[in-house]
C-alpha cells in the first residue's frame, strides 16, 4: 500500500556534476544574422564564448582550469615578447568577425606581435587590418569546431592549442596549417619550458615569471657565446 | 637545441570523464526581450532547451541517457493512461512562457489529463489556459534553475523530476511543491512500478511494455 501523507523531503543525492574543461552547447544551421541576435542578446561581458563557424554555433562556458591554463599561457608569451625585446598589442577574447567568411570566433586569446606597429593604437577592424599574428585556444573537452580550419581560413598565421597536458603550434604555410615543434615567434623555446612554467605556475606565478625571465636571459648570453 | 620536425603526437590520456545527462550552459542577467531574441534566433526544431527564471537563461542540450530516460518514462505515462483510459494532450517540450512572471521553461514533457477538456483541439494560450497538469523533467546533472520554485510559481499542478536514479513527484498545494509519494494523477501506481519499468526496458522494452500493461489490467 501507498503512503499519501507528505513525507520530510529526503534531501536530494546530489545530481551528478558538470564535467571539468568547458561546458559546451552547439547548434547548426544558423545565419549569419541568427547569430549576430544571439551574440547581441548575451552582450557583452560574459565569460562564454560564441565560436561561429559557418552557420554552426558553439557557446562554451570555461572552466576555473580553462581559465588558469589561458591566463598562464597568456602570460608565458607576454614574458618571452618583454625580454626578447619585440612589441604586442593583446586582443584578449576578442571576437574576431570575419562577416565574409561567415565565421566569428573568440578566441581565448589573440595577439599582434610581427603586425604590431600595424594596428598599434588603433581600433582594429578586421574587413581592413591583418588578422592576430597568434591565437591561443585551450581546449580541454571535445569540440565539434574545427579550429585548425576555422583559423586557417582567417590567416591567423600562428595557432597554438592546449588540451590540458599537450601543446600543439601550428603554423600557416600557404592556406594550411603544418604542425611544427617550435614557435616561429620564439623559435628557441622548446615546448618543455611552457609545461615546466604551467606547472611553476601551479604554486607559484611571480616565481614562475622570475623563474622564465631568468632562462630567457641566460639563453640569450649562451648564443651570444655562440653555445 | 630544438628539433624543428614533427614529433609523433602525444594521444590525450582519457582522464576526462564521459559527459552524462545534460550539457548546461547559463548567463545572467538577461531581460525577457534578451531572451525571446535568443530563442527566436535559434529557432524550432532543436534539441537544446532554454529554461528562463528571472534574468537566468540555462541552455541545455539533451544527452544519450536523458533522452533515454525521457521517452521511456513517457512511455509509462502513456501506457498507464491508455489502460487506464485516460484521456491526455501532450505538450511535449512546447514552450511555455510567461512574460509576467519573468519566467519561460521548455520541460522535457509535458500534459494536459485532468484539464485535457478545456485544451482539447484548440492551439493553447498560456495567457487564458491553466498550465499544463503534469510536467516532467529529466535532470542528471546539477542546474542552476530551482525548477521546482519555477514550476509551482506557473501553477503546475504536478511536478515529476528524474535525476537518472530516483523519482521526486512534487504537488502543488496552495502555490507551494510539497514531495508526494505518489502521483495524484495515478494514485495507485507506486515509483516502485516505474523503476521496474525502467528496469525491465534495459532487457526487452516489448516485454516491459506486456508486463506493465498486464499489472495494470491485474490492480485495477
Amino acid at each position: 500500500m501507498v503512503s499519501t501523507t507528505p513525507q520530510t523531503p529526503t534531501p536530494v543525492p546530489s545530481a551528478i556534476p558538470q564535467p571539468m574543461g568547458e561546458r559546451r552547447v552547439v547548434f547548426y544551421n544558423l545565419s549569419w544574422q541568427a547569430y549576430q541576435q544571439i551574440s547581441q542578446a548575451l552582450g557583452e561581458g560574459r565569460s562564454a564564448r560564441l565560436t561561429f563557424d559557418d552557420g554552426t554555433l558553439e557557446i562554451t562556458m570555461p572552466s576555473a582550469e580553462h581559465e588558469n591554463f589561458g591566463e598562464w599561457i597568456g602570460l608565458f608569451i607576454r614574458v618571452l615578447v618583454e625580454e626578447l625585446g619585440l612589441k604586442i598589442k593583446s586582443m584578449g577574447s576578442t571576437t574576431l568577425t570575419y562577416p565574409d567568411l561567415n565565421k566569428s570566433p573568440e578566441p581565448d586569446r589573440a595577439y599582434y606581435i610581427q603586425n604590431q606597429p600595424s594596428v598599434t593604437g588603433k581600433k582594429i577592424d578586421f574587413a581592413q587590418d591583418p588578422p592576430p599574428d597568434l591565437v591561443v585556444e585551450v581546449d580541454i573537452t571535445h569540440t565539434d569546431i574545427n579550429k585548425p580550419r576555422l583559423y586557417a581560413a582567417i590567416g591567423i598565421p600562428e595557432f597554438w592549442r592546449f588540451n590540458g597536458q599537450v601543446l600543439r603550434i601550428h603554423h600557416l604555410q600557404g592556406q594550411q596549417y603544418a604542425e611544427v615543434e617550435a614557435s616561429p615567434t620564439f623559435p628557441n623555446v622548446p615546448k618543455s619550458r611552457l609545461y615546466e612554467f604551467l606547472e611553476q605556475c601551479q604554486v607559484d606565478e611571480v616565481g614562475a615569471s622570475k623563474a622564465l625571465r631568468a632562462w630567457v636571459q641566460q639563453e640569450l648570453q649562451n648564443s651570444e657565446l655562440g653555445r | 637545441m630544438v628539433s624543428t620536425t614533427p614529433q609523433t603526437t602525444t594521444p590525450v590520456p582519457s582522464a576526462i570523464p564521459q559527459p552524462m545527462g545534460e550539457r548546461r550552459v547559463v548567463f545572467y542577467n538577461l531581460s525577457w526581450q534578451a531572451y525571446q531574441q535568443i530563442s527566436k534566433a535559434l529557432g524550432e526544431g532543436r534539441s537544446a532547451r532554454l529554461t528562463f527564471d528571472r534574468g537566468t537563461l540555462e541552455i541545455t542540450m539533451p544527452l544519450e541517457d536523458h533522452e533515454t530516460a525521457l521517452r521511456l518514462i513517457e512511455r509509462f505515462i502513456y501506457i498507464l493512461l491508455e489502460e487506464l483510459n485516460i484521456d491526455v494532450k501532450t505538450m511535449g517540450s512546447t514552450t511555455l512562457d510567461y512574460p509576467n512572471l519573468n519566467q519561460g521553461a521548455e520541460p522535457d514533457n509535458a500534459y494536459y489529463i485532468q484539464n485535457q477538456p478545456k485544451v482539447t483541439g484548440k492551439k493553447v494560450d498560456l495567457t487564458q489556459d491553466p498550465a499544463p497538469d503534469l510536467v516532467v523533467e529529466v535532470d542528471i546533472t546539477h542546474t542552476d534553475i530551482n525548477k521546482p520554485q519555477l514550476y509551482a510559481a506557473m501553477g503546475v499542478p504536478e511536478f515529476w523530476r528524474y535525476n537518472g536514479r530516483e523519482l521526486r513527484i512534487y504537488q502543488l498545494q496552495s502555490q507551494h511543491y510539497v514531495e508526494v509519494e505518489s502521483s495524484p494523477t495515478f494514485p495507485n501506481v507506486p515509483k516502485s512500478r516505474l523503476y521496474q519499468f525502467l528496469e525491465d526496458c534495459r532487457q526487452s522494452e516489448l516485454q516491459a511494455s506486456k508486463r506493465l500493461r498486464a499489472w495494470i489490467q491485474q490492480t485495477f
